[in-house]
């Protein structure tokens, strides 16, 4: 290997690694629908690069006969789970429990639409659950839970609550039985769903309780393992890069970007700063690059074909709905760039504690995938099955 | 007024202008080297279909055709708006010596709007960061672009928006360069703005400075 290359080395490689690779390769293929077509034919010097490739196919081999639910990805923590309790006022009561049915669907009858969706929290909780809010009700010998009726904005007024409430008959009667039921009072209630489980509990601790039922618009805490299996695929072509750049010796950091609707490989690149002299020509940079070259090409193919006048059409942003694959946790230039570009995703393998530009250990910390005062948000996972052979770049580089 | 920078600013200006006139958002830079500028550049987000291809990215790529990368040890940038959190990352590789800007970037900016990129810890030297050269003409520039684009939309905004604001929000200059260096590098003149602009930053809640999109 050429020792140019910084303070890289070379990891030690097997001589059986052609042979486990083809073995782990052949049934690999075979059950997965969207595999990459590697070369066909080997390279002459392809051993490192078998032993890597091999290492991905055996933790995701064993990934998938040992325990279905090992999970190789780990979604990268972002300021967004920093996300402060905002509260909201809200009516509650206790009602008898032998009741809670019919007093819910009396309500919803007559109360109006809440401006605030209350669809996160819990609709009916047990006494022992909100005792530490104070002040509860205590009603006598049967079991009472306390129902969340709505928001103060949906409805300012104690004497309409009451009058909602005891314009069930039913509930005249069994009021007359206890006096302490039908209370309204005003309770605090976490006025967002929260974004984690454990954001949840936080949050329903000293408020009213949050139903947590997982929140698939926000936050995904597992990768589906169809997803986990293609970006193992993808990691073999980036192992291959990698293995590629550091033979010609350039810096070993390797960059694609994938349509996930389509599992094309859009682009790839690799670190060319050295062969270049730009300490730019990081590889997300470059890769970003020729996905716009790419479309502009067809742009201007397309005119031609059509003898069109016709403006061409107005600037997308090109990247949108792209997701963007590399190794090494991309510096605060590349982190941007996916910003500006609009990616939809970043997968990497490896963190650069110094230089990242994404998770908030790295560096200041900066986040740049969910910073809430930039205009674009991208959800980041990161590499965390078993071992993956990657090359040793220096840790201030910035990849 | 009329440093040195400004001499600077005024060719960077033009650079911005070009980039108005091509259709491009209106931000432009040059490179100055021992008194001499030793490169241009204008934002090229439209015509490359590429979100990165911003002004400073055009000046940098120029200067690496002819010189080595440690020329930016000893270059200063002047650009027009403030490098975002991308280009500022960028400059801070390269090493830059110095960056003077016009406007700031309350969307994008790596050099104290919304992250501190040029003087945060990290693995490079810091640079420092100068905003204020022909700050209002900056700003009218990128309101003059965003006026035209809003025309120009299939369904107009509103008149209001369609008005060219010619106010401008005071600076604080002390959310970016560190008070001991302000009279030396702007004069006497500025450091007295600078404490009439905090008072009236101190009555006015809000304050926008511009928007440019890129």
């Amino acid at each position: 290997m050429p020792p140019s290359v910084g303070s890289s080395r070379t990891t030690t490689v097997s001589s059986t690694g052609t042979e486990t690779y083809l073995h782990h390769k052949a049934p690999h293929n075979r059950h997965h629908r969207h595999h990459i077509s590697l070369s066909s034919s080997l390279p002459a010097s392809a051993s490192a690069t078998v032993a890597r490739v091999t290492s991905v196919l055996a933790s995701s081999k064993g990934h998938q006969q040992a325990n279905s639910s090992a999970r190789s990805f780990v979604q990268v923590k972002s300021p967004h789970e920093r996300t402060e309790l905002e509260l909201v006022d809200v009516w509650a009561t206790t009602i008898p429990a032998r009741m809670a049915t019919s007093v819910v669907s009396h309500l919803k009858q007559e109360l109006p639409k809440d401006p605030h969706s209350l669809l996160h929290l819990r609709r009916l909780v047990k006494e022992a659950e909100v005792e530490q809010q104070g002040s509860v009700l205590k009603a006598s010998d049967q079991v009472v839970l306390n129902l969340l009726i709505c928001s103060i904005d949906a409805v300012p007024s104690e004497d309409e609550i009451k009058r909602m409430l005891l314009s069930m008959t039913e509930l005249q009667a069994a009021k007359m039985n206890d006096n302490k039921l039908f209370v309204p009072v005003i309770r605090k209630a976490p006025k967002y769903p929260a974004l984690t489980k454990q954001q949840s509990k936080e949050w329903s601790d000293g408020t009213w309780p949050i139903m947590w039922r997982g929140n698939p618009h926000a936050i995904i805490s597992e990768l589906p393992s169809e997803d986990e299996d293609l970006y193992k695929r993808y990691i073999e072509k980036l192992l291959e890069l990698t293995e590629k750049a550091n033979n010609e010796g350039e810096m070993p950091v390797a960059t694609l970007i994938v349509d996930p609707a389509t599992y094309e490989i859009v682009a790839s690149a690799v670190d060319t700063r050295k062969s270049s002299n730009n300490p730019l020509a990081h590889s997300t940079m470059t890769c970003i690059a020729k996905v716009a070259e790419k479309e502009l090409w067809r742009r201007q193919n397309e005119a031609t074909a059509m003898q069109s006048t016709k403006e061409p059409p107005p600037q997308a942003y090109l990247c949108h709905n792209l997701q963007l694959i590399t190794t090494h946790e991309p510096c605060a230039m590349c982190s941007m760039a996916m910003v500006h570009s609009r990616i939809s995703r970043l997968v990497y393998i490896k963190d650069m504690p110094r230089s990242g530009g994404i998770d908030r250990s790295s560096g200041p910390g900066y986040g740049i995938h969910w910073n809430k005062q930039l205009n674009w948000r991208f959800e980041t996972w990161r590499w965390d099955g078993q071992n993956i052979l990657l090359y040793d770049i220096d840790e201030a580089t910035n990849a | 007024m009329g440093t040195i920078h400004h001499e600077y600013m005024k060719s960077a200006l033009r650079m911005a202008n070009l980039a108005f006139e091509s259709d491009e958002v209106p931000v432009g830079c040059v490179y100055v080297h021992d008194g001499k500028i030793i490169a241009e550049g204008m934002n090229d987000t439209n015509r490359s279909l590429c979100g990165t291809r911003h002004a400073e990215f055009l000046g940098i790529e120029s200067i690496l055709q002819t010189h080595p990368a440690n020329i930016f040890e000893e270059t200063d940038l002047y650009v027009t708006v403030e490098p975002c959190v991308m280009c500022a990352s960028a400059l801070r590789q390269l090493k830059i010596r110095a960056v003077y800007f016009g406007c700031a970037n309350d969307r994008f900016g790596g050099c104290g709007s919304v992250l501190r990129v040029n003087s945060d810890p990290g693995v490079e030297r810091p640079f420092p960061a100068y905003p204020g050269f022909y700050r209002e003409e900056a700003i009218m520039l990128l309101r003059r672009f965003y006026l035209q684009e809003n025309e120009k939309a299939p369904t107009p905004k509103t008149k209001k928006s369609r008005e060219l604001k010619t106010d401008f929000s005071p600076l604080d200059l002390g959310k970016y360069v560190p008070r001991g260096e302000i009279e030396k590098l702007y004069g006497r003149e500025m450091l007295d703005n600078l404490v009439a602009a905090a008072t009236a930053a101190a009555a006015t809640a809000s304050d926008e400075e511009s928007d440019p999109s890129m």
